[in-house]
């Protein structure tokens, strides 16, 4: 299908910017001498630094709240997610080099190392756009134990609902990979059905995605504890944009907040809000990646935008039993693609 | 600042820019309104000539200026967009297709009336999107708020329009 873009560029009425109807010099003269008396430009009355702030910095405030809502609220509001983002928290521990050495910082730094270090647990991941009629949210939930991981989507609001096919679930047990339709469960025996699972939404890439969590929280920048084991700070599109690069478990949802596929390198000054809760095991309770536009008293958009991206992590170090599903059938690969 | 090179300074912001701006006004008013939307947006430009940016920001301020007299001139009556745009066209004031690939009159027509059915929101950011070709950095700075916002919208208004474009294409 063509780029609607394209279409539009092609519908504009007026492509030849030379061209013109006016009489630019006797424009300009009206409104030079004719003003010139008493509408004198107001030369330095305004110093740069009170001038309007062209790009405010996005808002916090929104996203604090959402994360201060707590888990059962998150739960109703987005259902419930998260698959690659933890399934490996067994793996090694990326190397780690705080953005800031003030003890707020490491204090996040090491309860990213801590749920990293956790080798089962449940962890849900919701992404949420607000904004006018835009509601919308995408959750999938993850329980993991070892290797063995179950993988579903479990709630998807406003556009997503037509777009995520919301009754799959993945499980990978002793390495072997299976798959329902929300029906039936299907086998898949091919090396490639990682990727596959990705490919089709699934986040199951769990080493890269463990790691993630560890690198966005470690280039995060100004940290603050705003109460006792809770922590806020900022990151760049850009860092976080490099965090997911690698990795589509990650990428499926920071795409969302970064504005989706549509570009690139403009977005790379844009601060990325962070907001941390630690637990009382010292590991990450829930951590809250996004930013808020809010729309300003001028500039006649009627409607704030949020993106945020939730995950909550739940029953760390605590037995999860990934059952192998019986009577799976086997399914070729190019059929799951489809 | 001297008044001396105040004027030296508005005069190059005016030649500069009032290119882009009449072409920005006559792409959302009719022909008559366009000249009141370039004169208001300079004359703005003339009494607060100390918050013009310097360089190519003074554009994107330009822009931001002309987007509210715009809104205001249509707010005061001005007819609804796509008639302004069929005036203008009817006029003989648009300009020609860029090249001989450009959609035809129909397809420019299915194109408008989708773009209409969005909100205005939307509609004025696709515009300064594919029309202006603006960035989403530069947009931010038009519509004073921040890059991210941007590209969470233009995604969705994108969106919107691709199924505005899909239901006009096959109406059930």
């Amino acid at each position: 299908m063509t780029d609607p873009i394209d279409l539009l560029r092609s519908a504009n009425p007026v492509t030849d910017t030379d061209k013109t109807t006016l009489n630019h010099d006797q424009m300009l003269r009206a409104i030079t001498r004719d003003n010139a008396a008493h509408l004198a430009p107001a030369v330095e009355a305004t110093p740069a630094a009170d001038r309007p702030v062209f790009s405010p910095p996005p808002s916090r405030e929104a996203v604090s709240a959402e994360v201060s809502r707590g888990p059962r609220t998150r739960r109703v509001l987005a259902g419930v997610a998260a698959a690659g983002l933890v399934g490996a928290m067994g793996f090694g521990v990326a190397s780690l080099i705080p953005a800031s050495s003030t003890p707020a910082a490491a204090a996040m730094v090491n309860a990213a190392t801590a749920t990293e270090a956790a080798d089962s647990g449940t962890v849900m991941l919701t992404f949420s756009l607000e904004g006018g009629t835009d509601a919308e949210s995408l959750s999938l939930f993850t329980r993991f134990d070892g290797d063995d991981l179950s993988a579903s989507f479990a709630g998807a609001q406003g556009p997503f609902a037509s777009e995520v096919p919301t009754g799959l679930e993945a499980r990978i047990v002793d390495g072997e990979i299976f798959a329902s339709d929300g029906q039936s469960w299907y086998h898949v025996d091919d090396p490639r059905a990682r990727t596959a699972l990705e490919l089709a939404g699934f986040p199951i890439n769990v080493g890269d995605a463990a790691a993630a969590v560890s690198e966005i929280v470690t280039a995060t920048d100004g940290v603050v504890e705003v109460e006792p084991g809770r922590f806020t700070g900022t990151v760049t599109a850009a860092e976080l944009r490099e965090v997911a690069a690698d990795n589509p478990s990650v990428s499926v949802f920071t795409d969302q907040i970064l504005g989706s596929t549509i570009s690139g390198s403009e977005f790379d000054d844009e601060e990325i809000s962070i907001d941390m809760r630690v637990d009382e095991n010292g590991a990450i309770d829930v951590i809250s990646v996004g930013t808020v536009a809010q729309a300003s008293e001028t500039n006649g958009l009627d409607e704030d935008v949020s993106g945020t991206l939730v995950i909550d992590f739940e029953d760390l170090g605590s037995e999860q039993v990934i059952e192998r599903p019986a009577d799976a059938q086997p399914l070729d690969l190019t059929e799951l693609a489809d | 600042m001297t008044n001396q090179s105040s004027d030296l300074r508005f005069h190059e912001i005016f030649h500069t820019n009032v290119g882009a701006i009449e072409a920005y006004a006559r792409r959302r008013l009719p022909a008559d309104h366009v000249s009141d939307a370039v004169s208001e947006t300079f004359l703005v430009a003339w009494r607060r000539l100390d918050d013009v940016p310097d360089g190519a920001e003074a554009r994107l301020w330009l822009f931001g200026i002309a987007r509210r007299i715009v809104a205001n001139l249509r707010r005061s009556g001005v007819r609804a967009e796509r008639l302004h745009l069929k005036l203008v066209q009817e006029h003989g004031v648009a300009s020609q297709p860029a090249s001989p690939d450009d959609a035809s009159a129909h397809q420019r027509d299915r194109v408008i009336d989708a773009l209409a059915t969005l909100s205005e929101d939307d509609q004025e950011l696709l515009r300064l999107l594919a029309w202006e070709e603006l960035s989403h950095a530069d947009i931010s700075t038009v519509l004073e708020c921040s890059v991210n916002a941007v590209g969470v919208r233009a995604h969705r208004a994108r969106q919107r329009l691709a199924d505005a474009l899909s239901t006009e294409s096959d109406p059930r």
